[in-house]
């Protein structure tokens, strides 16, 4: 098998110019994050509840995990690792 | 490849820096037997018994053990003595036959440990799955952190894989090498609904072929021959929400994007892996706006006429009247332990290499 | 790419500070109702003036809450003949499910329902459970986010200065030597 050339790398002004809007966009993300709070602490009785968490039965989601990779052919998307908002 | 992987640690141990603030985790101690039962074509059949248990160590620490069984079973079938008979002309797919002429029924077992240490922030898992031919090893390496008084929390993944398979009846050996990264953000959207959103990466090396299916091509068999790199990549999307506190839906969708490389996977994994990190925090960034969509969307009156369907339990807890094919007396499933019913409905598309899965659950609480 | 994680998780973390009641300001008074099957009808924080007030707000649907409502309690009866209340605000969606938890567990401090949630807002409770310790002035002293055992000792210690202040200016009023 021939080797393949790695892609060639763009000027470094282009590059700093690049990482510069990455870097806005990521403290314009921070900034929008901040001011998100939705949910006080005294009103997550429903989110609480164990049947509103995502990571609820971890047995189940493997079973399902193995079942689908099995018959899809694919694998990934089904959840990962991540707690839920709500209990303490 | 070691670059790689010496990156993504270093990330990891970077972000547990940052992040290492302790949470302190609060779990119900718990064993857990259950079975679960598939079925599908041609009388084949998986029954899987599982015993897990969870035990809090301490007020940071909690572990878990989990065993399971898959035993997959294929009744017999007839056919010529010694030769396999084909049940599938094209694929060549079939099934051992037994010298009398009658087959043997076919049963297989797999046994698959699977010990977990969760040290908040932090957590580590280990999975060994050993059947007669396949040994596959996984160990995975975790950090989630919560944020903006819990109402949002990140989590990031590492794993690690090495397999061993032998077939049956073959002498060879293959090995298949897999790392895996994953990222996940929820966010409590309301104090009745939250959203789950997240990417996986995926890279495998090694055999990933099926050792016993064969091709028919031009009037002969040939064994199936996989490319031995892949690199998968998957975004997904979970919605919960309970509108009223004894009923419920869970919806989610899937989609998988990727296909076989034939590129060196090193530049790819690194590529592919900036590109979803980048995506990732594209969605962050465009969050607020998507939440208020999909308050918008559950404002509308077909998705407001669904949820009454759903919520209209009535008070002596009778069967809830919702579209639930499966559904079973809710005393007759209090009796039996149950917490809920969850019925769950699910549409997938095969076609191709990019199959989007939506699925919803609908659930009923019982007390 | 790492720099900019680490900028925006750095950001992320400054969360906006938020009005509320705060350690040194005036506790705010409340009218709520009783859970409790000993006390009829509402209670205010004003009736409880002159005594060592500990104000809890919990829930029968967090697990930190459930750990620490028997502890608190166990502290209404060891200091039951000195001038000290535990106060309970429960902030469950209905009542019934609180009323059943305190009987279950045989709990007998006097619990209230904020059934629609306007004092755990007023007081802008940032975790559950939460607990203001409140002199006899009436001034918040001590808030406490949170819980887990080692807590229990520092309640402890806390309702003993308190007590003892109490006390202090009590002797003090009366023109006693123990308050020069």
């Amino acid at each position: 098998m021939t080797a393949v050339p790695l892609p060639e790398r763009p000027p470094a002004a282009k590059i700093h110019q690049r990482r510069f809007y990455i870097l806005c966009l990521l403290l314009a993300a921070a900034l929008g994050l901040s001011g998100c709070v939705a949910v006080k602490p005294y009103q997550r009785e429903y989110l609480a509840d164990r049947i509103m968490d995502f990571s609820a039965d971890q047995s189940e989601d493997g079973i399902e995990r193995h079942w689908v990779e099995t018959r899809e052919g694919s694998s990934g998307g089904l959840g990962g690792s991540g707690g839920g908002c709500a209990c303490n | 490849m070691r670059s790689v992987i010496k990156k993504t640690l270093s990330l990891l141990v970077l972000m547990a820096i940052v992040l290492g603030i302790a949470n302190i985790s609060f779990t119900d101690d718990k064993i857990a037997i259950k079975t679960n039962f598939f079925s599908d074509n041609a009388g084949m059949s998986v029954q899987s018994p599982t015993v897990e248990l969870v035990k809090s160590l301490s007020r940071r620490a909690v572990l878990s053990l989990r065993y399971s069984l898959d035993r997959v079973s294929l009744p017999p079938v007839r056919g010529i003595a010694g030769i396999p008979a084909p049940i599938d002309g094209i694929t060549g797919a079939s099934r051992p036959v037994g010298a009398t002429g009658i087959a043997d029924a076919y049963s297989k077992n797999r046994n698959e440990f699977i010990a977990g240490l969760e040290l908040s922030p932090f957590s580590i898992q280990g999975y060994y799955s050993q059947e007669s031919d396949y040994i596959g090893r996984l160990a995975t390496v975790g950090i989630a952190e919560d944020f903006n008084q819990k109402n949002i929390n990140l989590a990031l993944s590492f794993s690690q894989g090495y397999d061993d398979i032998n077939p049956t009846g073959s002498g060879n050996h293959y090995t298949k090498k897999s790392q895996a990264v994953n990222l996940t953000l929820t966010q409590a959207l309301s104090p009745t609904s939250s959203l789950r959103i997240g990417a996986d990466v995926q890279r495998l090396d090694g055999y990933q072929s099926n050792p016993y299916r064969t091709v028919y091509v031009g009037g002969d068999h040939y064994f199936e021959r996989h490319p031995q790199d892949r690199l998968r990549a998957a975004v997904y999307m979970k919605y919960n929400t309970s509108p009223a506190r004894r009923c419920g839906w869970k919806a989610g969708i899937t989609g998988t994007i990727g296909g076989f490389s034939r590129k060196p996977p090193a530049s790819n994994f690194i590529n592919t892996f900036r590109r979803l990190f980048w995506f990732a925090i594209a969605i962050v960034i465009t969050h607020r706006p998507a939440r208020i969509f999909i308050r918008r969307l559950i404002r509308f009156k077909e998705c407001r006429n669904i949820l009454a369907l759903i919520t209209n339990c009535s008070r002596s807890f009778r069967i809830c009247s919702a579209s639930c094919s499966n559904a079973i007396s809710t005393r007759l499933a209090k009796k039996a332990g149950l917490d809920y019913l969850k019925t769950r409905p699910s549409i997938s598309n095969t076609s191709g290499i990019f199959p989007p899965m939506i699925s919803a659950r609908i659930f009923f609480r019982l007390a | 790419m790492i720099l900019g994680m680490v900028s925006m998780l750095a950001l992320i973390w400054m969360t906006p500070s938020v009005p509320g009641v705060k350690v040194g300001q005036k506790a705010r008074d409340f009218q709520l109702e009783s859970l409790s099957a000993a006390t009829q009808g509402p209670v205010s924080l004003n009736q409880l003036n002159g005594k060592v007030i500990l104000l809890d707000f919990w829930a029968t649907w967090c697990e930190p809450c459930r750990d620490e409502l028997p502890e608190l309690d166990r502290l209404q009866k060891k200091y039951a003949r000195e001038k000290f209340v535990v106060l309970a605000v429960n902030v469950d969606n209905q009542a019934e499910t609180a009323r059943a938890f305190l009987e279950k567990y045989n709990i007998r401090l006097l619990a209230l329902w904020d059934r629609h949630k306007t004092v755990v807002s007023a007081y802008d409770v940032q975790r559950m459970p939460s607990c203001y310790l409140i002199d006899a002035n009436g001034k918040v002293r001590f808030i406490h986010y949170g819980f887990a055992e080692d807590y229990i000792k520092a309640y402890e210690n806390e309702i003993e200065l308190l007590l003892g202040e109490m006390s202090r200016d009590r002797g003090a009023a009366a023109g006693t030597p123990a308050g020069r």
